[in-house]
């Protein structure tokens, strides 16, 4: 899971701490607004224990064992920021001081844990304990499964990750520079420790914890109940700088067609029958010829839909830019749309019932 | 608050000659808990030799450093990444470490790992038979190349990060952090986790060490399990009280929120010289190993 330095190539460690940077940003100003001076100790002391609970060698069924990681559980007490600055610090201190995971690669390794493990443990605790009392046999099946999806959605991440080096990155004889498996290998791989032994473990540590809080620590479960009060959700003032971005990055959307060709992967059946095209993809997949007609299967399901603005160029414009431009805009505004509607039916849902996502001390 | 009080029990728990017999779960977690604690001990130790990095200041080892993993990372050319790695090797030794700490540390870990992900790849991957190996082997030339890059820039990478953890004490590697825009508040809560690991690790080891003292022969699967469950509950409640106490004795001390770090970081002319070269050096790597 954590992955070393030397797997991943440069670029790939830069997007992927680019990716993490504004979880960690806001994650530090949210629960340091939250948590003002017991911040720092609880997020250290939280950090500490998260390490030395990867040291734990849980036994499984079948005789062997396996390590957790903790993310669920950093998230049932801290709630998702705050398990994310937890768990990106104790993958730091891993890298800088044993050499566990790379430091390149510190940037993916906060990605796919501390970021996508937290969410996604947030995100199965708060459907699965729904507002069941915090005693709750329910919480415990919770806590588990949010442990046990959080692992394995990180070591998905890490896959994907690893699986897209060859593709990317081979030298002129088509050896791979980097991790060498492709996608197909890559995922099975990683997936099966995973989804088995590693997901066994952080699922079952993670609802033996839960268990043992609901008898002997409540507090540490009842979110709130110790004098910290949710965060007011963000106002129009306090994200402006996040909607001017949006708004620079709607208005150059239209350098989008300065890129050439077709994005590897997303041939229509027209590129498939065009000899140019055909060429070029063949160019872009290491010299593989391509079979001589197009798969009936993609032929086939490529009739199935139709989009309302094909490749991002309204048929009532002529202006291909404005077409990019009025696409970008008639994309977010839907995004928008559906944030507004699914949390408006999330805080229905929700009313009633205690949530995952503040901590408590 | 000092470091001493935290790594009392560190020394403690790592005292010379104390080994535990036996594999079962909990012996191997116990021993995994010394482990740790043993190599930051190291580190602490080999940040106090004499020796060239030793010598430099901590902010010129993170630039020269970045400078060199880019370069190994970028490098295309296994010409270059064995030069890399060479002059790494070098280095260690100019700053007095042994080799066998940078093969027990970085080189066999890294091989081991890099032998048991890569090795199949060395079949899995399709392409001419590799030259001077028997083609019944199975064993392609891309293969070959594929996992020899990989293999050359994981342990060029992890001897280089090696380099810069053995040769600089903790707390100035974090406060180097700081000229590199790290904000203070993750630069203190940094050195706030070390600090606090090793009282962790302490109280889980206490907690292991008990039971196991406590009971004859292996407990089955399921207790065991459930034994674990608890001493991690119980370290999470410890955890949590602990945090309660160190922020009340913050408090007590005059902590606002605010974090400040005493800086004694100083550049001198052999630091400028050190970053100039390992920047010179590098920009040659990448030029030469594209």
């Amino acid at each position: 899971m954590h992955i070393p330095d030397g797997y991943l190539s440069p670029s790939t460690c830069a997007a992927l701490y680019a990716a993490a940077l504004p979880f960690w940003a806001v994650a530090l100003r949210r629960v340091k607004a939250l948590l003002a001076t017991r911040f720092v100790p609880l997020i250290s002391l939280f950090a500490a224990f998260s390490f030395v609970l990867m040291m734990f060698n849980l036994p499984l069924p079948g005789g062997t064992t396996g390590h957790a990681v903790g993310i669920a559980m950093a998230v049932i007490v801290l709630g998702p920021w705050g398990a994310t600055i937890a768990i990106s610090v104790a993958l730091a201190i891993q890298a800088l001081l044993f050499g566990d995971g790379g430091i390149l690669a510190l940037g993916a390794n906060c990605f796919n844990m501390a970021v996508a493990g937290s969410w996604t443990a947030a995100a199965v605790y708060r459907v699965v304990s729904g507002s069941s009392p915090i005693d709750a046999r329910r919480r415990v099946i919770a806590g588990g499964l949010a442990g046990y999806c959080a692992i394995n959605v990180a070591a998905l991440f890490t896959a994907f990750e690893l699986g897209i080096q060859p593709l990317l990155f081979h030298d002129a004889t088509g050896a791979a520079l980097y991790a060498p498996y492709p996608l197909a290998v890559a995922l099975p791989a990683m997936m099966l420790g995973h989804m088995t032994f590693a997901g066994l473990a952080e699922g079952l540590l993670t609802a033996g914890v839960v268990r043992y809080l609901q008898q002997s620590e409540r507090s540490l479960l009842e979110f709130g109940a110790s004098g910290i009060r949710p965060a007011p959700p963000p106002t129009v003032a306090s994200s402006r700088g996040l909607w001017a971005a949006l708004g620079l990055l709607l208005v150059l959307s239209p350098l989008g067609l300065l890129a050439a060709g077709t994005a590897w992967g997303e041939w229509s059946p027209e590129d498939l029958a065009d000899p140019v095209a055909r060429n070029a993809i063949a160019a872009a997949s290491g010299g593989v010829a391509l079979p001589a007609a197009a798969p009936s299967g993609l032929v086939r399901l490529a009739a199935v839909w139709t989009a309302p603005l094909p490749d991002y160029a309204p048929a009532f414009l002529r202006s291909a830019a404005m077409g990019y431009l009025i696409s970008a805009f008639v994309g977010v505004g839907l995004i928008v749309l559906t944030v507004v509607a699914l949390q408006f039916l999330f805080d229905r849902t929700r009313r009633g019932g205690p949530t995952a996502a503040l901590p408590q001390e | 608050m000092t470091g001493s009080p935290a790594k009392r029990p560190a020394a403690a728990i790592a005292s010379p000659g104390f080994r535990l017999a036996g594999r079962s779960p909990i012996e191997r977690t116990l021993e995994e808990l010394l482990r740790v604690a043993e190599r930051s001990l190291h580190a602490e130790e080999t940040a106090r030799r004499g020796g060239l990095l030793q010598s430099l200041d901590a902010r010129a080892k993170w630039v020269g450093y970045a400078g060199f993993v880019v370069a190994a990372g970028l490098a295309r050319n296994f010409v270059v990444l064995a030069a890399l790695f060479v002059g790494a090797v070098a280095l260690g030794l100019l700053s007095r470490l042994r080799l066998r700490e940078l093969a027990l540390r970085a080189w066999l870990p890294a091989l081991l790992f890099t032998a048991l992900v890569g090795g199949p790849a060395l079949f899995l991957i399709p392409g001419a038979p590799a030259a001077g190996l028997p083609p019944t082997l199975g064993i392609s030339a891309a293969g070959v190349r594929s996992v020899g890059f990989l293999l050359m820039r994981v342990e060029t990478i992890t001897t280089f990060t090696l380099l810069l953890v053995l040769a600089t004490p903790w707390a100035r590697l974090l406060a180097a952090l700081r000229a590199l825009r790290v904000p203070a508040t993750v630069v203190v809560i940094l050195g706030m986790t070390y600090r606090f690991l090793f009282l962790l690790l302490a109280s889980a080891h206490d907690l292991f060490l008990a039971r196991r003292s406590r009971g004859v022969g292996k407990l089955p699967p399921a207790e065991a399990r459930k034994l674990f469950a608890r001493t991690t509950g119980v370290l999470l409640s410890k955890t949590m009280a602990t945090s309660q106490q160190v922020y009340l004795a913050m408090v007590s001390r005059g902590f606002t929120g605010d974090a400040r770090l005493l800086d004694p970081l100083a550049m001198r002319g052999r630091d400028g010289v050190a970053v100039a070269a390992s920047l010179g050096l590098s920009a040659i790597a990448i030029w030469a190993g594209r």
